[in-house]
């Protein structure tokens, strides 16, 4: 089974849960549930402090989706998740600046972590007060003409957003890939 | 694009970064609306920046808060004070060099102005914690010549001047870096403008490596003080907040003991592999979203 594992973070009421269960074919685990599938075999019974989802697009192909907690008292369930995902998504929701401060602490904590592809998706852009997302981009620290990831607009209540946001970030993921194979070759010459 | 909301919210150090960082010319408004029944007296203070660069500051939009300045200090007369009233829509360049230019006021009195101005103001708004903020990047420096000395200051360096000034920190309480952070300079030299004792102590001793509690033992302050300074340096991109080594998940779970059950969903996670994805699976997974539209 080829399994590849993206990690959905961001602060509390990002959009994270809702991201999850966009896109996941089984009934997501979360917090107030007990754990079934892959984490229930980790141990029958347990409630979690992530979300977890699973889309089967083959008989031995899975993307598993993990939401992180949005509080940073569980900054230990962000390392381990961080360190075994191939790609991430921080959700950023652009109406509460007040939230900005904890967005860039996780940016910074799952930059440090892993170097891994990632994009950051900006959700409610459309209440009152959301900020651009330019101006979200540099509240979190990219500074203009430096380099970033791309910032694109999420409304994690529609599947479609949703799964645009994943195809952007896989593509990152192709391209990194062919970076790494290319850099492989030129290590064997 | 107009940025609002509440500086309770988004700190005013955490705007000024933002407006250096980004450049940013524009009218930033900082406002309490006047309540009777609770003794609450409205505010109104506007603050202009160039290039992130604060170059004015009034409590009105009359564009006479510079000459009222110069009559209290009868540095000019009631003659010239009422032309230059008369003259202010059409200055040419900042109405404290177009006064040097006539040799009206010299370098220190346009510094004292500067001061008084600028940088006493704006740092008496870190002070406000319920005021409501508006930055407008549209609003023109060009229409306020008469509010400006034609001098101006980064906005981090008055940040940092406001935030030394700073006694109650409540407010700020829940953005202070943790104690076992660490801190990492984003700089090796110090910056031109002048950090005092504590703050040049945390930068040179900022090492990646030793938490902030570290750091406060090191210095020969209190914690809390350590995570004020933190702050402040942090704010003005200075120093950069690190996440160190977690400490084992057993030892988070003690701090945490609703989370006990969790250690074994996230042991098994922490203990499986990470296999690398293949091209193929992701042009599969890309094919299969797709459809899924």
């Amino acid at each position: 089974m080829e399994i590849m594992r993206l990690v959905i973070t961001g602060c509390v009421g990002a959009g994270k849960s809702t991201f999850v269960r966009s896109i996941s074919e089984i009934e997501v685990v979360d917090t107030d549930r007990k754990a079934t599938d892959e984490v229930g075999q980790m141990k029958q019974n347990t409630t979690v402090s992530m979300d977890f989802g699973t889309l089967a697009f083959g008989p031995d192909m899975s993307l598993h989706i993990y939401g992180t907690p949005g509080q940073s008292r569980f900054d230990f369930m962000w390392d381990i998740l961080i360190n075994k995902a191939h790609a991430y998504i921080l959700l950023v929701a652009a109406h509460r600046p007040s939230e900005f401060h904890h967005a860039r602490r996780i940016l910074n904590f799952m930059n440090q972590r892993a170097t891994i592809p990632m994009l950051i998706g900006v959700t409610h852009a459309d209440c009152s007060g959301a900020w651009s997302l330019d101006n979200i981009s540099l509240a979190l620290g990219y500074l203009p003409g430096v380099p970033q990831p791309p910032v694109i607009m999420v409304n994690a209540n529609e599947k479609e957003s949703s799964i645009d946001a994943i195809v952007t970030l896989l593509q990152l993921c192709v391209a990194d890939g062919e970076a790494t194979e290319t850099d492989e070759e030129l290590a064997i010459v | 694009m107009a940025l609002t909301g509440y500086l309770a919210d988004y700190s005013l150090a955490e705007i000024l970064q933002f407006i250096q960082q980004g450049s940013k010319t524009g009218l930033l408004s900082i406002s309490i609306e006047p309540n009777l029944a609770e003794n609450i007296t409205g505010i109104n203070e506007y603050t202009w920046f160039q290039n992130g660069r604060v170059v004015a500051h009034a409590k009105d939009l009359s564009s006479f808060g510079l000459i009222s300045m110069l009559e209290k200090r009868n540095w000019v007369g009631t003659e010239a004070s009422a032309n230059l009233r008369a003259q202010s829509k059409t200055l040419t360049a900042p109405l404290g060099l177009h006064l040097k230019s006539i040799n009206l006021l010299d370098v220190e009195q346009l510094r004292i102005l500067f001061h008084a101005q600028v940088l006493q103001a704006v740092c008496a708004l870190f002070k406000l914690q319920n005021a409501k903020f508006h930055f407008d990047d549209r609003a023109s420096v060009l229409q306020i010549k008469p509010e400006m000395t034609g001098m101006s200051v980064t906005a981090v360096e008055v940040s940092l001047l406001g935030m030394r000034s700073l006694k109650d920190w409540t407010y700020l309480e829940p953005k202070l870096p943790a104690p076992e952070f660490g801190l990492q300079r984003l700089q090796e030299a110090l910056p031109e403008y002048k950090l005092d004792t504590q703050e040049t102590q945390m930068f040179t001793t900022s090492d990646g490596k030793s938490s902030i509690s570290e750091l406060a033992i090191e210095i020969g302050i209190s914690v809390r003080k350590a995570q004020e300074i933190a702050f402040r340096l942090t704010a003005i991109s200075l120093l950069k907040e690190i996440a160190l080594d977690s400490p084992s998940l057993e030892q988070s779970l003690r701090k945490s003991p609703v989370l006990a059950n969790t250690i074994s969903a996230s042991n098994a996670i922490a203990a499986s592999t990470k296999p690398k994805v293949s091209n193929s699976f992701l042009n599969n997974l890309v094919g299969f979203l797709k459809k899924q539209r």
